[in-house]
């Protein structure tokens, strides 16, 4: 079973965005690449980048994610934060550490195609 | 079998082939990501109702207007489809011009098409140099049988198009438009919701145009509209806005100018706030848990406002916008 499934699906992902959404938009650090006038296709593009983490249902791959980022000049910085954020977010959900694990290396496996590396 | 009809092309679905498919299939490009309803890349609207799955994740908004998604749509009856926006042009005829205060036109236009009050068209404008020039406009009425769309259209002194319309455009003469896009409109979904809605300058249009949807459809929990401008001159409306507040207790019309309230008469309105409408919002408005949020005008206004709806507990999806760029001078 994936994570996705485990946590309880779409549902579960639409409770998170919401939790993340505004964890990122209140941090300094990288709220500037959130702060945009679509904030329904800025919920859109965190829903699927929550359900990619969380190995969900769809085929982004790696390719996607290095096509999607490579104009943002984004650091290390950048991705710690989001990082960070998601980690907060899935903490606030009382989402077992074990899986907070797994949601790390997921992410962590797309470092390099994020910061266009 | 059914038949999906695409740019005047009818395609048989083979079961069990989505949307998607058939039409690739057929050579048609469609764009798409992630083929399992989650990019909404493969949004098209058809012209009948498409299967409830294909619908699963969108706005109700977005429902109501037929929107589906081509990678998760395996149909059982025929549908007519287009890709989102690619929007036919239509012809409308102008029926009457009236200037709601020293710079913005109501402009009247007859058409024959449906729409949502709210939603926006382009005008086209043939005239230029640089060949067919379009502008967005809101609708600002509602859809009824004399199918009149009321635009509101504020002079710029460098516009090409405002100026056109302002001076050079009669009743009587022929306009081409688009068909009315746009998911910024009041649908059964708000029934029974509390509303809050802020506009600045012309985003009264699409405001004035949902405000009379809702009031038509009964609407009974409250209804809070902001309405702001630079100063009292540049507001217009307020007298049926406030008269409108008077007939119906639930709505409520807050009128406001960031400078020169006192040169405001009691004619043109007794009750108008020297205040910035951002700020007026966030001070009133500290809960709106399950309230539906329209915010229309400036993008710096919008910016501000939907983020501070949704810290104070409105869900984004229940916050439509409208935010007007002004173009560069032609």
């Amino acid at each position: 079973m994936s994570i996705y499934e485990q946590i309880g699906g779409e549902n579960a992902v639409d409770a998170a965005v919401d939790i993340f959404y505004k964890k990122v938009l209140s941090d300094d650090r990288i709220s500037h690449f959130f702060d945009s006038v679509d904030m329904a296709g800025q919920i859109q593009k965190q829903k699927s980048f929550l359900t990619t983490v969380f190995g969900g249902p769809n085929s982004y791959t790696g390719k996607d994610m290095r096509e999607a980022h490579k104009h943002m000049s984004l650091t290390e910085e950048h991705f710690g934060a989001v990082a960070e954020n998601l980690v907060g977010t899935l903490q606030e959900l009382s989402v077992p550490q074990s899986i907070i694990d797994e949601v790390v290396g997921i992410a962590l496996s797309v470092k390099d195609d994020v910061l266009n590396k | 079998m059914p038949k999906i009809t695409y740019k005047n092309q009818a395609v048989s679905i083979e079961n069990p082939e989505s949307v998607l498919e058939g039409l690739e299939n057929a050579g048609f490009e469609i764009p798409f990501s992630c083929r399992s309803g989650l990019c909404h890349s493969c949004m098209m609207q058809a012209d009948q109702n498409p299967p409830r799955a294909s619908q699963e994740g969108l706005s109700e908004n977005q429902k109501t207007q037929n929107f589906f998604l081509a990678c998760s749509c395996f149909p059982s009856n025929d549908l007519d489809v287009s890709l989102i926006g690619d929007t036919n042009k239509i012809q409308g005829t102008v029926v009457d011009k009236k200037m709601l205060n020293t710079t913005v036109l109501g402009l009247l236009i007859q058409v024959d098409c449906r729409w949502f009050p709210g939603q926006y068209l382009n005008v086209w404008y043939g005239g230029s140099k640089k060949g067919e020039q379009g502008r967005s406009y809101s609708i600002a009425s509602r859809c009824d049988q004399e199918k009149i769309i009321e635009l509101h259209i504020k002079r710029h002194d460098q516009g090409l198009v405002s100026r056109w319309l302002h001076d050079d455009v009669n009743v009587g003469d022929t306009l081409t438009l688009s068909k009315p896009m746009g998911n910024c409109f009041y649908s059964d979904d708000h029934h029974g919701k509390s509303i809050l809605m802020a506009a600045t300058g012309t985003g009264l249009a699409p405001l004035y145009g949902i405000l009379q949807e809702a009031l038509a459809k009964e609407h009974s929990a409250p209804i809070y509209l902001y309405a702001a401008a630079g100063d009292p001159t540049a507001l217009y409306y307020t007298n049926e806005l406030t008269t409108l507040a008077a007939q119906h207790n639930n709505f409520h019309y807050i009128p406001a100018v960031r400078r020169d309230v006192d040169n405001a008469t009691a004619e043109n309105n007794p009750s108008i706030l020297q205040q910035d409408v951002v700020d007026l919002v966030q001070q009133r408005h500290t809960d709106l848990k399950d309230w539906k949020v329209f915010l229309c005008g400036s993008p710096d206004m919008i910016k501000k406002t939907q983020r501070h709806c949704f810290f104070q507990g409105a869900a984004v999806a229940d916050i439509l916008v409208d935010a007007f760029v002004i173009d560069k001078p032609a």
